[in-house]
């Protein structure tokens, strides 16, 4: 498998604060990769690192085959990159801004980026300092997004947006990336569902940690909510399966989110953990419950180291 | 899309983006030049005009700083939220972008705007474009300065903190340090002479062209702001310690071709020497010494040239006593002649012949005594009376005047020669004689060498057809320098109001008139150095202090100064004033 990113052992410190540790991570080519985290879970300091806009403290970082700290100007005419924390020229309105940046690119397509600009209801003479975060974020996706770039890296961009923009912003990258070339995205994000509809691989960090990082479709088969019904007043046991997260007792209920979910194995596991169990009921879980699930379990692990 | 062509279009989106302040930046310019076109006594007088050309120096300044820094914080060097980092634009494009906008905003167009007002005012395009670069080393440093500060900072408030951090830097770094290295070694304190102006301007440019380089390719702001801040202590520390320009510039022996020096030699007009008070320093303590002149008369020469002595090495050889040895510059001592006709004075004939076949009302004339040497008052007294034999070499500069610039006396017409042009604003008939009003702009040069007279350039009234010249006494002059900066030199504009005087004894045959004047022309005569001469004169039985010899020279007997026969001031001649015209 051919990767857009990777990173080996990737370490960002300022000072003693270790913004990003020992982070190993692939992105393969072609995927929508989310990177999603709490706030201050090391998603900037990674992106900035793997852009050269921080140097790695220790590891290293390759993007597009290319070493980040060697990241120039031939590496970012394949790159599009947006961010909540970009300084715009705010003087410029965004056909100017498509003008300053068009030469950059040679690959520049402007039919596109006027499509792309009606697609996404960007306003083309209005100054980018009078328009709305939401506009302005668009204006920085279709300036990152003109030159068809083969990979898009965004850093939060749907933060503070209302839902119809973020509607039109998610259907401008799906669009772009939906044509004949694969592109790769990588998006960082703690609003998880953006994060649902557009990736197809994701990716957590918490603490500068990656936690996991694998294909949403495997991530959603093997998370499941399990309810078990229990003859008599339920109390958790001891020993219960590494897998079972969040274990409670409610009655004579005992909920778990089994995060190895097999639905051949879950019978015959539930049955050996608890002998009095009379009915197991498996359902789905969205990627927002599986965060919330993995949040919570690391905020106890955390408690209890 | 090639290098040079990114370079443009940066440079077109930064003079887009500083539209606005460019336009003011434009305004500021042309308030400048028409404050100096405005001439010294524009815009309500001298005075006014000196607080307009300052304040608009400022604003300069100000406008410079200001608007350089945002043209590089557009795209900001430091933090990570910079938009050109992210995009493919090469750093050296950016890099070159910024330094070419920024020197052809604050150095091409200033110098190109004054040196169109130096064109206007009648200069060369030589003199005009050495005007404008007066004012574009100026706005180098400045722009280098604040190119420096914007480089290691993200916005104006940044800069200003930054800006103040090291004027109190570098403040300390003059007041504590460099006191400090100079008690430490003393040789560094013998050649501190005060501010070298082009030293520190071309340190400070070099500096910001290094720090921007390296800052704009590896985008490491903490080491750079130490760049900065060892390229100010450099440039200040260079400033104090580079030697300062020899007061005489560097001129080599008189050529041949100008005169046959072999056959020049030197004699004393007098035996008896002037004597006058003076001061010197000696460990630190101001002491009274003597000054002791003779008076030179030089032979073997053309006739228009003349000698200026500039240094002497000089020993007093006493029968019974030490001898007396001093060797150093020569200064002039001066004394008015009694008459005017009996022996003309050198300068004068040199005028006269660079002036061709005319009469020339001359001024009074005057002795110059070249001091031999200064003698510390006790040892000056120990050897009053004593005879010796005084055997001292003297360094001379020979010059001839030279006709450089001639013009019809008219209203309105324009003169020129290399540095300097001028302009005849009106003409004004007497009875008898002449005003007449001058406007003068010129590229101020360092001192001419042996100064105080001897580099006196004249403005002459010249009839050739009368076969008559007369020179013009200045009656009123403003004059002002036309930058207030840290440039070596600046740009004058002077205004004369010139007159001619006629000496009673001349009137008869000199009738200027509007007949006179009709005819006549403004000529300019100056003098040339032609090179540097040395000679030995010896004499024997010298006394340093005696009776006044005869009319030439002498001292008075109470040893303070000249005698009253060569007291000037007597009388209500011409009295050329000692600088002249310059």
């Amino acid at each position: 498998m051919q990767y857009a990113i990777e990173t080996e052992h990737l370490t960002r410190r300022f000072g003693r604060t270790e913004a990003v540790c020992d982070l190993t991570l692939h992105v393969p080519v072609g995927s929508i990769f989310a990177l999603v985290g709490p706030n201050g879970a090391g998603k900037t300091t990674t992106i900035k690192t793997m852009m050269n806009l921080l140097p790695p403290s220790a590891g290293s970082a390759r993007v597009l085959e290319t070493d980040s700290r060697k990241l120039g100007p031939a590496a970012l005419r394949r790159i599009g990159y947006v961010s909540e924390n970009q300084d715009l020229h705010e003087w410029m309105t965004v056909a100017q801004l498509m003008a300053y940046c068009a030469p950059f690119y040679p690959t520049w397509d402007s039919t596109f980026a006027a499509a792309l600009a009606r697609q996404l209801g960007v306003p083309l003479d209005k100054p980018i300092k009078s328009c709305s975060r939401g506009t302005r974020m668009k204006a920085a996706l279709l300036v990152s997004l003109a030159y068809r770039p083969e990979l898009l890296i965004m850093d939060e961009p749907f933060g503070g947006l209302d839902a119809l923009v973020r509607e039109e912003f998610s259907s401008g990258i799906l669009e772009a990336v939906g044509g004949d070339r694969p592109w790769t995205v990588f998006v960082s994000s703690h609003d998880i569902d953006e994060v649902e509809r557009l990736a197809d691989w994701v990716g957590t960090i918490n603490e500068g940690r990656l936690e996991f990082a694998e294909p949403v479709l495997s991530v959603i088969a093997r998370f499941r909510q399990v309810e078990v019904g229990l003859s008599d007043a339920a109390t958790l046991p001891s020993g219960l399966p590494a897998s079972w997260l969040l274990p409670e007792a409610a009655g004579r209920t005992i909920r778990f989110v089994e995060s190895a979910f097999s639905d051949a194995d879950l019978g015959p596991k539930v049955r050996a953990a608890l002998p009095g169990a009379l009915d197991v009921t498996a359902s789905p879980m969205s990627l927002r419950q599986i965060f919330i699930t993995l949040a919570k379990t690391f905020r106890r692990s955390e408690k209890r180291a | 899309m090639n290098a040079s062509r990114l370079i443009r279009h940066v440079m077109w989106v930064d003079v887009q983006a500083q539209r606005g302040l460019l336009a003011v930046w434009g305004c500021v310019l042309l308030a400048q030049a028409a404050i100096f076109a405005a001439g010294p006594d524009g815009l309500g007088g001298s005075s006014a005009r000196i607080n307009y050309d300052f304040g608009i120096a400022v604003v300069r300044f100000g406008w410079t700083i200001i608007v350089a820094a945002l043209l590089v914080q557009s795209d900001v060097l430091v933090g990570t939220t910079a938009f050109w980092m992210t995009r493919p634009i090469p750093r050296t494009v950016l890099l070159t972008a910024k330094l070419f906008s920024a020197a052809l905003w604050f150095v091409a167009i200033p110098i190109a705007v004054m040196a169109v007002v130096l064109l206007q005012l009648g200069m060369s395009p030589l003199d005009a474009f050495a005007g404008g670069g007066m004012i574009g080393l100026e706005q180098a440093v400045i722009l280098a300065m604040a190119v420096m500060a914007a480089l290691v900072t993200a916005n104006i408030g940044q800069l200003v903190v930054a800006g103040i951090a090291g004027v109190t830097l570098v403040s300390v770094f003059n007041g504590l340090l460099l006191p400090v290295l100079t008690l430490a070694w003393p040789s560094v304190g013998d050649t501190l002479r005060g501010v070298q102006p082009t030293v520190y301007a071309v340190a400070v440019i070099a500096g910001g062209l290094v720090v921007a380089a390296y800052q704009y390719v590896t985008l490491r702001a903490w080491h750079s702001v130490v760049m900065v801040a060892c390229a100010m202590f450099l440039a200040t520390a260079l400033t104090r310690l580079w030697p300062a320009p020899p007061v005489l510039p560097t001129i080599g022996p008189v050529p041949e071709s100008a005169m046959s020096t072999s056959a020049v030699s030197m004699t004393a007009s007098s035996l008896a020497p002037r004597i006058e008070d003076t001061g010197r320093i000696v460990q630190g303590k101001r002491v009274i010494s003597k000054r002791v002149g003779v008076e030179i008369r030089s032979t073997g020469h053309p006739p228009g040239v003349y000698f200026w002595p500039v240094a002497v090495d000089t020993e007093i050889r006493f029968p019974t006593l030490a001898p007396i040895q001093w060797s150093g510059p020569s200064t002039p001592l001066r004394g008015e002649r009694a008459s005017r006709v009996d022996d003309e004075d050198k300068r004068w004939r040199s005028i006269r012949l660079a002036l061709g076949d005319v009469d020339l009302v001359t001024p009074r004339g005057w002795i110059d005594f070249a001091s031999i040497a200064d003698i510390l008052e006790a040892e000056f007294h120990a050897h009053t009376f004593m005879p010796g034999q005084l055997k001292t070499d003297i360094t001379m500069i020979a010059y001839r005047y030279e006709v450089t610039a001639v013009a019809p006396l008219r209203a309105g017409v324009g003169f020129s020669r290399s540095g300097r042009a001028g302009r005849i604003l009106s003409v004004t008939s007497l009875n008898l004689g002449a005003r007449i009003e001058l406007r003068q702009t010129s590229l101020d040069a360092p001192p001419r060498p042996g100064s105080g007279g001897v580099g006196t350039s004249w403005y002459i009234l010249r009839n050739r057809a009368r076969r008559q010249a007369l020179p013009l006494v200045q009656k009123a002059i403003s004059r002002f320098t036309g930058t207030v900066g840290i440039a070596a030199t600046g740009v004058t504009a002077t205004r004369w109001v010139l007159e001619v005087q006629i000496p009673p004894e001349f009137e008869q045959r000199f009738t200027v008139d509007a007949a006179w004047l009709d005819g006549a022309e403004l000529v300019l005569v100056e003098p040339r150095p032609l090179g540097v001469l040395t000679r030995s004169l010896v004499i024997d039985n010298f006394i340093l202090a005696g009776p006044p010899a005869g009319g030439a020279s002498g001292q008075p007997n109470d040893g303070s100064s000249a005698s009253p026969l060569t007291q000037a001031g007597k009388g209500g001649n011409l009295e050329p004033r000692p600088d002249g015209v310059r």
